[in-house]
């Protein structure tokens, strides 16, 4: 008995710094994520006809797999990416595989520094945004140093030092920003006690890049600032930011070295189930980019917000707006508003009424004469910011209706109008050429109604539906949709959809553009099957877009996270 | 506050760069001369165009630009290729300007957009696209071009015999050691073809002269085996080539491109353009 | 023999691995204070985290669904609902005027930095947690199709009554 219980306590003993290490070193967690896409396409002479878009490769395919650590005050991460080749759509500098972002991050009080790769944004982004887009393919993440301090009550600071993610390499031009913010009611309490928060910030960002070039003398480093501020008081917020940027020649604006300017103001009013949103857009000149040479999504510095709603129905996602960052102008007007439970429009359930309005035009532009060499490379045009431009680039009204009639019936029904400017959107035609000869500008105007109806057929399954009329004379003409959808919670999704391209001033090409998916969940992990025809289209996230080509095949995908 | 305001100008002198250059006079002076009795390294310019792309004159003129700034030192090849709604035929643009091998060069460096070129075909490798260059950046690399180490010389000479076959022959001089192996690639091009183009406003120009356009491949396209490493100063390489001539191309508008280069990194040591006699 | 296996049980439960947690994370109200999400969650019931956007349909879909059953499993069982925004500094001032007009009644807070999401290992939305009444994280979901709400209730059901629930 007595040597029972020494072993025992000898046991107890040796096993319990075993236990308080255990508990030390399973401290941390450990996060990620995960996900698979891939392609077999499938050669379609329909929308092919000379096979350009049918790649040699029959087959594409691209993964990349995040991890996060995080154990207190410190946190690092990976990620790893691979292109198979990369699928039709996306840029082409994704090619090969790597571990594209690694990091370390250690936070602690009032400091936080981050070393590696980062995503980092100041105010708006007007002067500076590094993000990622996954689903664009879009990823400017810097590689360098990043200092977050909470110096006083209320003000913060953010310093950033490096280079931007250009594919599986680096841009050429280096970066270093710096950004003020100032939480004017945590230092003020008399801000707070009238119920008002205002916050000022300010944002600089310059970047390097070497110049050899012959014949121009090019500026090598480049600046750019900001200040903005937000105020709030009850239900009422208004936002406001103005940008410059200095002298910064590039492929972007054709090497003139005329400098930059962004503005844009945001008021909304949010109470009593009514929601108001107005904001106001104006651009001149602000492409910034860490590589003078860089074109589409490479090596963008900053990102201007988009004054245009996102659609994701099949159709009006066709004529999507992408923000022109060599200059242009708009206005957003928005309101919701919910008719209470039991009044009289608003029904059993309530009923959800929304009207957006945006409008984007050219800025002003009184180009200089071709023939002064000098003044057409130094200034380019000059621009009245009090004077509206003349070239519509693109309008969207729409109204839409939500309603849930009873306990197994909803419905939302959205009414569109458009005016899109394929010159500008979808052949990057300057405004120069468009001022000279207004009668060549190719538009595209378009009515669209879309009804959704959602239909509970018993517990945990249901039905939606979709019908889309698109309505048009001008590019590919007119186009319906009809998707069916059943979901059996929380498992499986099927849907089928067609999109018949039916006014198509091409005989040849009046085609049904079919597509089934099987969708299979399981907590944090997903796997979709679909299979289809697509029509060249375009998938834009925040005014970014990118080109999909036609194509028809089997493609997969498969998420999951931990 | 003065401990706020001290860590406030030390962050600040931590991460501001006080510089941003203002410039007043973008034009720099005349350029230098730079040819001598010695050959130098020259330029070799893909210039990846279509009839039908807007964008295109514009790559066309740097081209031209830099053609006047250093003479014979730049070798523009307009090679019509990519994507169909830029190089394709209708009524309008009915001149096909494309060609098996050049598709088969822009399929292989994957410049599926237009206007986009290659200067030297520097910075190629299998994941990435350093190697492409939009029009813009020619000049830059283009002079550094210039400026590099000249590795081989060469020599050629080009003659249509009976207005049937072409005949070149083309000779190499190492200046350096090479430790590596070397191809040669000889190549037909034709100015002065007057065809139509679509202009960066939207117009059709019917009278647009082409230049520099790549008619035909003596060789493969990627070329025979010039020689193999090692070469040393001092050695002699020398190949001919037949090729047939079509009739529908002047003469006094053609000219033979030869160029080497290394075919594991695809790096073009040196090119030369001669008139075909 | 029994104080060994005890011991044994001890230890292997501390060894073992540890209950997520949800890690201290600093959010912002919609009016503008700052609080930690330790101290939002429910301490008597289950607390349900949507985390949403507001340009994301399918997380608006979720959380409209969802609006019904939140109000009863509040009642019922002292569960809470957290909505949290994702939205950058860009994007967050369009988060009240979205409430308001979708009439959500929820607890909405604001992840600006993302710190909540990253720290959990989120990358899409919508993302959906439900933690039992000890804070622990016991069930996650990602995306949505209609009748996930439904589903999302019942789970939220089983865990107030202390019920284990698979994913």
């Amino acid at each position: 008995m007595r040597m029972k219980q020494i072993t025992l306590r000898l046991l107890l003993l040796l096993l319990l710094p075993f236990t308080a290490a255990a508990q030390e070193s399973f401290g941390g967690q450990l996060h990620g994520n995960f996900q698979l896409d891939g392609q077999w396409y499938l050669r379609d002479e329909g929308i092919d006809p000379t096979g350009e878009f049918y790649p040699d490769e029959r087959f594409l395919g691209q993964g990349y797999a995040n991890f996060v650590y995080t154990d207190g005050d410190f946190s690092g991460g990976l990620r790893y990416e691979n292109y198979q080749n990369v699928m039709l759509g996306f840029p082409e500098g994704y090619r090969g595989e790597g571990i594209t972002y690694r990091y370390l991050q250690f936070k602690q009080d009032n400091l936080d520094v981050t070393v590696g790769s980062f995503y980092e944004q100041f105010g708006s982004g007007m002067v500076f945004r590094s993000y990622e887009e996954r689903g664009l393919g879009y990823d400017n993440a810097m590689d360098g140093v990043r200092v977050k301090a909470n110096l006083a009550k209320g003000v913060y600071l953010k310093g950033v030092l490096g280079r931007q993610r250009f594919y599986f390499d680096k841009s050429p031009g280096l970066l270093r920003g710096l950004d003020a913010e100032i939480n004017l009611s945590e230092r003020w309490h008399a801000l707070d006690s009238l119920g008002l928060r205002w916050t000022l910030g300010a944002s600089y960002m310059s970047k390097y890049q070497r110049a050899n070039d012959p014949f121009l003398v090019l500026p090598e480093n480049v600046a750019a600032g900001g200040v903005r501020s937000q105020l709030m008081k009850g239900p009422w917020v208004l936002n406001t930011e103005f940008a410059y940027k200095a002298n910064d020649p590039s492929a972007d604006n054709g090497y003139i070295y005329k400098d930059g300017n962004g503005f844009i103001a945001n008021l909304s009013y949010s109470k009593n189930g009514l929601g108001i949103i107005a904001g106001v857009k104006r651009i001149d000149n602000m492409s910034f980019r860490t590589d003078r040479n860089g074109s589409t999504i490479d090596m963008l510095v900053n990102y201007l917000s988009p004054t245009t709603e996102v659609h994701t129905y099949a159709l009006p996602a066709l004529y999507q707006y992408a923000t022109q960052i060599n200059g242009e102008e708009g206005i957003q007007l928005e309101a919701n508003y919910r008719f209470k439970r039991k009044s009289k429009l608003g029904g059993k359930y309530g009923t959800l009424i929304s009207i957006n309005y945006s409008a984007v035009q050219s800025i002003d532009k009184d180009y200089v004469d071709a023939s002064n060499d000098t003044l057409r490379t130094l200034q380019g045009y000059y621009s009245d910011p009090l004077q509206r431009g003349t070239i519509p680039y693109f309008h969207d009204l729409n109204f839409k209706i939500s309603k849930k009639v009873n306990t197994s019936f909803k419905f939302n029904l959205t009414y569109l109008n458009l005016h899109y400017n394929r010159s500008v959107l979808e052949d990057g035609l300057g405004d120069e050429p468009m001022l000279s000869n207004p009668e060549n500008i190719k538009t595209m105007n378009a009515d669209v109604i879309v009804l959704e109806t959602l239909y509970k057929v018993k517990s945990k399954h249901y039905l939606r539906n979709e019908f889309q009329l698109l309505s048009t004379q001008d590019d590919r003409g007119s186009m319906a949709m009809a998707l069916i959808e059943y979901s059996i919670a929380p498992h499986w999704f099927f849907s089928v959809q067609d999109i018949y391209n039916y006014g198509n001033p091409d005989p040849d090409q009046k085609l049904h553009y079919p597509l089934a998916s099987v969708v299979y969940t399981e907590g944090t992990s997903r796997f979709q099957l679909s299979y289809g025809r697509q029509q060249r289209g375009i998938f834009c996230v925040g005014g970014v877009c990118r080109v999909v080509p036609p194509s028809n095949g089997v493609s997969f995908s498969l998420t999951t996270s931990f | 506050m003065k401990h706020f305001l001290l860590s406030l100008g030390m962050f600040t002198l931590l991460f501001i760069s006080p510089s941003c250059d203002v410039i007043d006079q973008p034009f720099k002076g005349n350029i230098q001369d730079t040819t001598s009795t010695q050959q130098q390294r020259n330029v070799l310019i893909e210039d990846f165009t279509g009839h039908r792309c807007k964008n295109c004159p514009k790559a066309s003129k740097a081209i031209e630009a830099l053609v006047d700034a250093y003479g014979s030192r730049i070798i523009g090849l307009a090679i019509h290729a990519g994507p169909g709604n830029f190089t394709n035929t209708n009524a309008d643009y009915p001149t096909d300007f494309t060609t098996p091998e050049g598709k088969t060069i822009q399929n292989f460096f994957g410049t599926n957009f237009l206007p986009v070129g290659m200067v030297n075909r520097e910075n190629w490798s299998a994941s990435g696209n350093g190697h492409w260059s939009p029009y813009t950046n020619w000049p830059t690399l283009s002079s550094e071009a210039l400026d590099s180490t000249l590795r081989i010389s060469l020599e050629a000479s080009a003659t249509v015999v009976n207005d049937t076959i072409l005949e070149v022959t083309a000779e190499g001089f190492p200046q350096t050691p090479l430790l590596h192996d070397l191809s040669i690639v000889v190549l037909i091009k034709e100015s002065n073809i007057v065809s139509p183009q679509l202009m960066d406003d939207d117009t059709r120009d019917s009278n647009y002269v082409h230049m520099n356009v790549l008619r035909d491949f003596v060789t493969d396209t990627w070329g025979t085996s010039f020689g193999v490493s090692p070469m040393i100063p001092g050695d002699e390489l020398s190949e001919s080539f037949t090729a047939t001539w079509n009739t529908s191309w002047i003469k006094a508008n053609t000219a033979a491109v030869v160029y080497v280069f290394n075919p594991t990194n695809y790096r073009i040591l040196q090119a030369i353009e001669v008139p075909i006699n | 023999m029994k104080n060994l296996f005890t011991a044994l049980a001890v230890i292997l439960l501390t060894v073992g691995m540890q209950a997520q947690q949800l890690p201290s994370t600093t959010l912002k109200t919609l009016d503008g204070k700052l609080v930690d999400i330790k101290d939002q969650i429910s301490t008597e019931g289950p607390t349900v985290i949507g985390f949403w956007a507001t340009w994301c349909k399918p997380c608006i879909k979720e959380l409209t669904a969802f609006a019904d059953y939140a109000i009863d499993l509040e009642e019922e069982y002292g569960a809470k609902v957290l909505a949290v925004s994702i939205d950058d500094t860009r994007n967050s001032s369009r988060v009240a005027p979205m409430v308001q007009g979708q009439g959500w009644d929820y607890t909405v807070l604001l992840d600006e930095n993302q710190d909540l999401k990253r720290n959990l290992g989120i990358v899409n939305v919508p993302f959906t947690i439900v933690l039992n009444s000890d804070g622990e994280v016991v069930w996650k979901h990602s995306g949505y199709s209609p009748g996930d709400e439904e589903n999302l209730a019942e789970i939220v059901a089983k865990v107030a009554r202390g019920e284990s629930v698979e994913h």
